[in-house]
């Protein structure tokens, strides 16, 4: 039981409880599904994520519900594109793949599929057109607590 | 202060005090207001009435609201509107014809755009428009 052993700073002061209390009120279970969280990932050129390279992980908790995908280039790669699938043997896509082509230039999911967009035990992965494209790729979540 | 009661359970380990602290000093009231939130409606059957968001709290200020489409249907729109006895359109009538396809509002009408009592309702143009609306607020 190490790890929840207190580890309170007396210099730091007590902990007010009122302030607990106010975030047990404020962040309650409703309050905590409505939040929009996001999962960053990394596709560094070169770097795996390309479609033969069996794309990069996502680290979205199981049974969150994917939302909305953002890309954001950071370099110019014609014909880039960055698809959002589940993590599967054979990856079903939750997006379409969206234009990664020109360096800082947002591109925004055009379309989710429904029938994928809850994160099974498979997980997430993003999947590059090319090697060479390369991006933070941004996926908006939330969970159903 | 009932809600308040200590529904500790032993079993699960002490509180960490310092994680508790951390919290209490960077989960501020002012941080907790401006968590940007979302509220799901899916639309699954006729909307052309509208169809009230239940979990969208009075006060909320809507900032935008995206509509994934789970069916195909000509002419379908997703209009976010005031649950008054004559709704007042938050939004403008957002897209919902192609499958799978997520549009967006084009226009959020910042005369309605905060919660008032009536709340909120999801107005869909045709019986049979489906899809999940997602309207991302502050409180």
């Amino acid at each position: 039981m190490t790890i929840h052993q207190s580890a309170n700073g007396d210099s730091q002061g007590n902990p007010n409880l009122e302030t607990f209390q106010e975030l047990q009120v404020s962040l309650g279970k409703s309050d905590i599904s409505s939040l929009i969280l996001v999962s960053e990932v990394s596709v560094p050129a070169s770097g795996g994520g390309s479609a033969t390279g069996g794309g990069i992980v996502a680290s979205i908790p199981l049974g969150s519900e994917i939302i909305d995908v953002r890309v954001i280039p950071i370099v110019a790669s014609t014909d880039g594109t960055m698809q959002v699938k589940t993590g599967g043997e054979i990856p079903a896509a939750i997006s379409d793949a969206i234009a990664c082509a020109v360096d800082k230039t947002v591109g925004r999911a055009a379309t989710i599929d429904d029938a994928y967009k809850y994160v099974s035990a498979d997980g997430v992965k993003v999947f590059s057109h090319a090697e060479a494209d390369a991006a933070k790729v941004y996926i908006l979540y939330k969970r159903n607590l | 202060m009932g809600e308040h009661q200590s529904a500790f359970d032993e079993g699960q380990g002490q509180p960490n005090l310092e994680a508790l602290q951390y919290l209490a000093d960077f989960l501020t009231p002012t941080v907790v207001s401006a968590t940007l939130r979302t509220a799901k409606k899916s639309i699954t059957a006729d909307a052309t009435g509208g169809l009230a968001v239940s979990d969208i709290p009075v006060g909320a200020k809507i900032i935008d609201v995206h509509v994934v489409c789970t069916s195909a249907n000509g002419s379908g729109t997703m209009t976010v509107k005031t649950g008054a006895t004559v709704p007042a359109a938050i939004t403008d009538a957002i897209d919902c014809t192609t499958d799978k396809a997520i549009d967006r509002a084009a226009t959020i009408d910042d005369a309605y755009n905060v919660v008032g009592a009536d709340g909120v309702k999801v107005f869909s143009n045709g019986a049979d428009d489906r899809g999940d609306v997602y309207i991302m607020y502050m409180k």
